[in-house]
């Protein structure tokens, strides 16, 4: 079962910050191309996977693995572990330190991201949250 | 895996971390700085509004461009981009970057890991949209991406005055600043914050913003057996220091927010106060850190130099 993309209230095409009192223009960037469950992501090279989401209107980056609840980043600082997601089949890569690159894919990451590991084709299953009777931490 | 040698190691490099590293090297040591950041620089990468200093108010990124290239010019080996997650006795680091896991003997080590922004519960706080105030901050100023459109701030010191500001800075709307120690708060939503209920009140926001203060982050220091204190006057759990900024554990100092969350200015002086001390742990100062070195330190920041005394391991058994 795959969930459609969860989108910010933020709708319109205003979510960089193009102009800035004290820092003045948003400095040019080259374009980065990534997928984010599928769907196309423009990025701006060198930035985190978790700006060109949420520029993208991405707010949803993870359930958790017990209680199959959003979460949508939390530090920034790649210490709380609430942006975790799949990248290139790799599960648990803190989305707000790991740069983007060309041609990333990226996946939300559900529960621990085990299934992510089994596929082995390049493809990254889309996990539902865990059996309410699984192990402790599954 | 492979061990590698240096004489000093600094772990961070934010303005305590730099300063520390300028002071070593310009003694005359072989001084690696690491920061788990892609560029080093800290707080100072992310905030914009100007910071003190004993120069005066400057912008953040123009201080780091200082600081930077002042540690360039001394010598010290930058490394950004790696974590270090081991502090072993000698004191012995483990680091690994995206490439390598290696071990770092150094002869002194500087601890300046600064702080992270503290967390409280209330109803709906792990909804997507709540992030804390510095995520705010990196979002708005250094990666120029809007997590939202309307903004809710929570706190009632200098953190959430800051974020509020930045936020507006960017061109963003506050639609509500709140306390959670004085008001009854809840986040609502589904699948992310739609409205902030702040005493029954509700705001349309799609951003919480949480800015309630900071906590040393000094979980490296607590690795290594330094002896700790509790003190609401340095944010919490922090490591108890000699008078050279020694952290009771041979070759390890400890400088800035990780031993007490303060401002810039502080973190610059303390730093620069530990990176002599350890400088002096190998010799290289002669008998001991120069008399002048501490009384800088202690003009830079009177306050913290006399809580930091009363924290001492000496004083720690009657402080609490």
């Amino acid at each position: 079962m795959s969930r459609p993309p969860d989108t910010a209230a933020v709708a319109d095409d205003d979510r960089r910050v193009h102009d800035h009192t004290l820092l003045g223009p948003l400095p040019a960037s080259p374009a980065v191309r990534l997928t984010f469950d599928g769907r196309p992501i423009a990025a701006r090279a060198g930035e985190p996977i978790v700006a060109a989401l949420l520029a993208a209107g991405v707010r949803v980056f993870r359930t958790m693995p017990r209680s199959g609840e959003a979460r949508g980043g939390w530090c920034m600082v790649g210490r709380c572990g609430d942006c975790a997601v799949v990248v290139d089949g790799i599960p648990n890569i803190p989305a707000c330190v790991t740069p983007v690159a060309e041609g990333m894919v990226v996946h939300s990451q559900h529960g621990l991201g085990d299934d992510a590991w089994d596929l082995g084709d390049g493809s990254v299953a889309d996990g539902s949250p865990p059996a309410p009777d699984g192990p402790e931490w599954r | 895996m492979a061990v590698r040698r240096t004489q000093v190691a600094v772990v961070g490099g934010g303005p305590a971390g730099l300063a520390a590293a300028i002071a070593a090297a310009r003694r005359g040591a072989r001084t690696i700085l690491l920061d788990e950041q892609p560029a080093p620089g800290g707080r100072l990468r992310y905030r914009v509004g100007a910071v003190r200093t004993p120069a005066g108010d400057v912008p953040p990124a123009r201080l780091r461009t200082d600081l930077v290239a002042e540690a360039v010019a001394a010598g010290v080996e930058l490394r950004p981009a790696s974590v270090v997650w081991g502090l072993f006795d000698g004191p012995l680091l483990a680091a690994a970057d995206a490439t390598t896991s290696y071990q770092l003997a150094a002869d002194a080590v500087v601890l300046a890991t600064g702080s992270t922004d503290l967390a409280t519960p209330f109803p709906g706080s792990s909804l997507p949209g709540v992030w804390t105030g510095r995520a705010v901050q990196i979002l708005l100023n250094l990666h120029r991406v809007r997590p939202g459109r309307r903004f809710a701030v929570l706190g009632d010191g200098p953190e959430a005055a800051e974020v509020a500001s930045d936020v507006r800075l960017a061109g963003s709307e506050v639609a509500v600043v709140a306390s959670p120690g004085r008001d009854e708060i809840a986040a609502a939503g589904t699948r992310g914050v739609e409205a902030l209920v702040v005493d029954g009140h509700r705001h349309a926001v799609d951003v919480v913003a949480v800015a309630i203060g900071r906590q040393p982050d000094a979980a490296l220091a607590q690795m290594a057996g330094c002896p700790m204190a509790t003190a609401a006057a340095f944010g919490g759990w922090v490591p108890s220091l000699d008078d050279r900024l020694g952290a009771g554990v041979p070759g390890l100092f400890i400088a800035g927010d990780a031993a007490g969350v303060d401002g810039v200015e502080a973190a610059l002086a303390e730093g620069r106060f530990a990176g002599a001390s350890a400088a002096a742990s190998l010799g290289l100062l002669g008998e001991d850190v120069p008399a002048t070195e501490r009384a800088v330190y202690e003009a830079a920041c009177p306050e913290r130099f006399t809580a930091r005394r009363l924290l001492r391991p000496d004083h720690v058994q009657t402080l609490d």
